[in-house]
């Protein structure tokens, strides 16, 4: 089983490709553009721009000294001056640049995509959170989160459902739950907000004092798998974890 | 009387009112946490201290000494005990008669029967082991180094009760490597923080120092530092406030990154004890409060009080001393939330400091952490009734809504949005505040509130907070890309349609940040389709920006260059945001450092590209010199390379399953090995990967700050268009008198007259100024 578990290699690879379309036209344009069109000159503190501010700014001292003369210079072709396509001046509104079918291409385009990314991701989403209907034959088992670890509840099902153990290898405390079968985790805790991460199978939701929140979880490989904390919860939020195993 | 004894009076009773607070305050006593929510009998680590009556010790099982060096490798069984405190002064057959925790730095602690056990890494007494005041365990001594054990005891009364009447002591013991190594020097994390913090400060002043001087040296007298000092500390101006802003900005941007530094070499390697569990917890959490509140937000306030009045057309904002009082609210509340810090017990409950933690920490430092905010609340609502009003009112002739620039829109939406998100903030701080001090419970279960109520005002400002800060970067993007392509925006009033409805989704998106806290399956759906739906205005910025590119002439200088890094890290920043409103995924990548390598692209890449870029775009404005080209691609080749190092493989590490906050990680070896979903050995070498582009990132900011000063002393002088732009600030000179425009600009138009649209229309016959009262609304 890959990291993260089914349900998310599945969307990832998907989102994946279309990230990298995204990604690979926005960064070729760019990439193209930023070559094909730059300049060599545009040197904006060289002579001619400079005498050009001045001009404005002399202009714009006569206009408020009352003084009303208009006057040009004559500004011959130079083919090293920076080329200005929309005749951008100083405290001057400038020339529309706009192209209204371009802008609703890329409206509708992105749009399209995001509400069939919004689509796919749907069926997985009801197989994270099933229906009631889908639980009926599901086992509960509580978890509790505490400053700082995790308390498994098996409510009296059978061991071979469900059994708390510790491990004797490293010391944490082992739940060992039976594979294909489905369990309704009810998460609480009993003093701050704790999420117990069921990393590999990518499972997790917030155990919130007060109230009971659930993880429903089919697991679909045997093994020991690692659980950690989630939500920050103190002093050693690190060292809240424990072991699933999930045996046949 | 004389003005004089009128503000002296003033002063004092304001100092007098203010001791009257300090005294009558209430009080909140800290005490260490113990086993807390367990019915244990014992009140654990009472609040009055260690008691010198009650004396624990460890020794050999033998009864001798524990020795001065170990035998690397051996075990050696250990008697852990204590004499005297309450428990000896009743009958022994009591119950709950002690209690004990024992860590030790190095080594492995076994327990040996049912009367100890490790939990969370420490060694304690079980239930069976709860009546005796000895208990034997085993040490296995490391290989090398010195290894401190510290045990705490607890000598508990007996009488089945939780009350003050038991008590607790704590003890240290060394245990040196073979050969009487000494103790390894131990870097004292909070030490090696405020020695940057200072070394920073110390720096900083005396660059000040060093500017003024040369500025005039002549002038190293106090007469003349008066007026200067006085100038800064009293301007209204808005050019003054925006300066004083951007370095205060600067100056805690080094300060976060400090703080960042001592979390990434904490985590450089697996295990690392660099920083202990307290220290990190509260670095990150002002990491990320210093870095949003007190850097990212100044600095483009900053911007803001600079740019926008001259792009305008405004001599200075509508209300010049609101803004005065918007910036002095910053340094207050950056004492406050500094103030925790120092003590040691700085908040440790990360910036979005959930309930019920940060109302029951023990750490005095949230309280502090809460009431600074609520100072930085203040301060930006008072900033975003400023900004609405100057820009709905002030103006220039002939500059209509659809004629503003861009840069102006851009801050104009966010402030609109801070405006609006942050006071619920503010509820919330303030809520918090009182469950911490006098014991309301809007955040405590028990008593019947919900830790959930915070989480939705935190984020309902949240999130709104982080498209404030990246908007404004928008705005500096489409000023830069198109004054450096030399060519019109392209699209611009899409791009405005674009920020009012980034604006607008951004609340009502806030619950993707609750997507695993017990939300219905229908709301979680709804915010998946709003949260991808924000992609879509997004999308058409970046693609505008690509367009103005297109049949231009792009010259460049070094604000181009971090205007197109910010093309490509906020791109990929907000394709990685994609991922997390399928919220298939979301439920694997929570809490994981895809998220870390998510909001970091965006908002470092995308805030802070930005806000580089503004420097070297209105460099010249502001400070009359021009910035040196040369140090300025090198400080974007260093910082951008080594940005992308340090953030791009977090995105592996997420996808791993890497989880955030965790003080330390452990890498999958030996006794792990067959756990599937622990760390792979990789995640320890990335890391370090990490850490080493980190010192780079930080190392490499200081080029800029280095040409900041130094152009602002040698630059060449700046004319007052330097770069072509076509906005008012480029009309005055570099830079502008005070008051900015002698006379108010109009603004032509390039465009032929069009008839404004209704909505428009309305918003103009409400908004602009009757002719007749132009020279006279600036400098109330």
């Amino acid at each position: 089983m890959e990291f993260g578990g089914d349900i998310f290699q599945e969307l990832y690879v998907e989102f994946m490709f279309w990230s990298l379309i995204v990604g690979v036209i926005t960064f070729v344009w760019m990439i193209h553009h930023s070559f094909v069109y730059r300049t060599s000159d545009g040197d904006l503190s060289g002579k001619r721009h400079h005498l050009r501010t001045q001009l404005d700014s002399l202009r714009h001292e006569m206009k408020r000294a009352g003084m009303d003369m208009e006057f040009e210079i004559e500004e011959e072709e130079d083919k090293r001056a920076w080329p200005n396509v929309d005749n951008i001046k100083v405290g001057v509104f400038p020339k529309e640049n706009d192209n209204l079918k371009l802008e609703l291409f890329w409206t509708i385009i992105p749009f399209i995509l995001i509400c069939y990314l919004c689509w796919i991701s749907w069926a997985p989403t009801d197989a994270i959170w099933p229906a009631a209907y889908e639980l009926e034959d599901a086992h509960e088992v509580g978890v509790t989160g505490q400053q700082w670890f995790w308390d498994f509840d098996c409510k009296g099902l059978t061991s071979d459902l469900c059994d708390v153990g510790v491990d004797s290898d490293t010391g944490l405390t082992v739940l060992s739950l039976k594979l294909d079968e489905t369990y309704i985790l009810n998460l609480s805790s009993r003093d701050v907000l704790h999420a117990p991460k069921i990393v590999q199978y990518g499972l997790t939701e917030d155990a919130v004092p007060g109230m009971y929140t659930t993880i429903v979880f089919t697991p679909y490989e045997t093994g020991k798998y690692f659980l950690d904390c989630a939500e920050y919860c103190g002093d050693n939020h690190a060292y809240m974890t424990a072991i699933i195993e999930i045996h046949t | 009387m004389q003005l004089r004894n009128v503000w002296t009076v003033r002063a004092m009773v304001i100092v007098a009112v203010l001791f009257a607070a300090l005294m009558f305050s209430p009080e909140h006593e800290a005490r260490p946490i113990g086993i807390t929510g367990v019915d244990s009998g014992c009140y654990c680590h009472a609040p009055d201290g260690p008691s010198g009556a009650v004396v624990p010790s460890i020794t050999l099982a033998n009864g001798s000494e524990l020795p001065e060096n170990y035998d690397p490798g051996t075990t050696y069984t250990l008697l852990i005990s204590f004499t005297g405190g309450p428990a000896e002064d009743y009958n022994p057959d009591r119950l709950n008669t002690g209690g004990f925790n024992l860590v030790a730095s190095k080594g492995t602690l076994t327990p040996i029967d049912n009367t100890t056990q490790i939990m969370a890494g420490e060694l304690t007494h079980t239930d069976a082991g709860n009546d005796q005041q000895t208990w034997y365990a085993n040490w296995t001594a490391p290989t090398s180094g010195s290894a401190v054990l510290r045990l705490m005891v607890n000598s508990v009364n007996g009488d089945n009760l939780a009350t003050p009447d038991d008590s607790w002591n704590a003890v240290s013991y060394t245990v040196s490597g073979a050969g009487g190594e000494a103790p390894t020097m131990k870097a004292n994390g909070l030490t090696v923080l405020f020695s940057g913090i200072l070394l920073t400060a110390i720096l900083f002043a005396i660059a000040l120092t060093y500017v003024f001087y040369v500025r005039d040296p002549e002038s190293f007298s106090w007469a003349r530092f008066k007026p200067w000092i006085t100038h800064w500390l009293t301007s209204t101006d808005h050019k003054s406030v925006g300066t004083l802003y951007f370095v205060s900005g600067l100056f805690f941007l080094g300060v976060g990154g400090i703080l960042a530094m001592m979390i990434r070499i904490q985590l450089s390697s697996p295990g690392n004890d660099f920083l202990t569990k307290d220290e990190y917890n509260s670095f990150f959490t002002l990491h990320g409060t210093v870095m949003i509140f007190l850097a990212a937000m100044p600095l483009i306030n900053g911007f803001a009080n600079w740019i926008v009045p001259l792009q305008i057309g405004a001599r200075d904002l509508c209300f010049p001393r609101l803004n005065a009082m918007s910036f002095w609210l910053q340094p207050a509340g950056a004492i406050l939330l500094l103030t925790g810090m120092f003590s040691g017990m700085g908040a440790d409950v990360g910036w979005t400091g959930y309930q019920p933690i940060t109302s029951t920490t023990d750490h005095y430092g949230a309280t502090f952490w809460l009431g600074g905010q609520v100072l930085l609340v203040a301060s930006s609502t008072l900033t975003g009734i400023n900004f609405i009003v100057t820009i709905a009112t002030m103006r220039a002739p002939g500059m209509g809504w659809m004629q503003m620039p861009l840069f102006t829109w851009s801050i104009l939406v966010s402030v609109m949005m801070l405006f609006i998100s942050i006071p619920t903030f503010g509820i919330g701080l303030i809520e918090a505040y009182l469950d911490r001090t006098i014991s309301t419970t809007f955040y405590n279960t028990a008593a019947g509130g919900d830790p959930l109520l915070w989480s939705h005002l935190f984020w309902y400002f949240g999130h709104p907070e982080v498209y404030v800060v990246v908007v404004p970067a928008f705005g500096v993007i489409s000023e830069v890309i198109a004054t450096s392509a030399r060519r019109t925006i392209f699209g611009y009033r899409s791009m405005v349609y674009a920020l009012a409805g980034i604006g607008f989704v951004a609340f009502i998106v806030y619950g993707h940040h609750m997507l695993t806290s017990g939300m219905s399956p229908l709301l979680r759906f709804v915010v998946m389709l709003t949260t991808m739906l924000v992609a879509v205005p997004t999308g058409i910025k970046i693609f505008n920006w690509l367009k103005t590119m297109h049949g231009g002439s792009l010259v460049y200088r070094t604000h181009t260059l971090w205007a197109l890094g910010f093309l490509v890290t906020f791109t990929l920043g907000g394709i990685s945001g994609m991922f997390f409103p399928a919220i298939a995924m979301d439920v694997h990548l929570h809490e994981t450092y895809f998220v870390v390598a998510h909001f970091h692209y965006v908002l470092v890449g995308g805030t802070l590209f930005g806000l580089f870029a503004a420097f070297y775009y209105w460099y010249p404005k502001i400070t009359g010199r021009m910035m040196s080209e040369r140090l300025g691609i090198l400080h974007f080749l260093t910082a951008f390379i080594s940005y992308n190092g340090v953030f791009w493989p977090m995105h592996k590490l997420g996808l791993l399953g890497m989880t955030r906050r965790h003080h330390t990680y452990y890498i999958r070896a030996d006794e792990y090995s067959d756990i599937i979903g622990t760390l792979p050995p990789e995640a320890a070498q990335w890391n370090f990967f990490i850490t080493v582009c980190a010192f780079m990132f930080f190392l490499s900011n200081l080029i800029m700050v280095y040409n900041i000063i130094s152009s602002w002393l040698n630059g060449r002088k700046a004319p007052a268009d330097p770069w072509g732009g076509w906005s008012f600030e480029w009309l005055v000179s570099s830079p502008p008198p005070t008051p900015s425009f002698a006379e108010i600009p109009t603004l032509l138009n390039a465009n032929p007259d069009r008839e404004p649209g209704r909505l428009t229309g309305m918003l103009e016959r409400i908004m602009t100024p009757d002719p007749g009262d132009e020279g006279e609304e600036a400098g109330h």
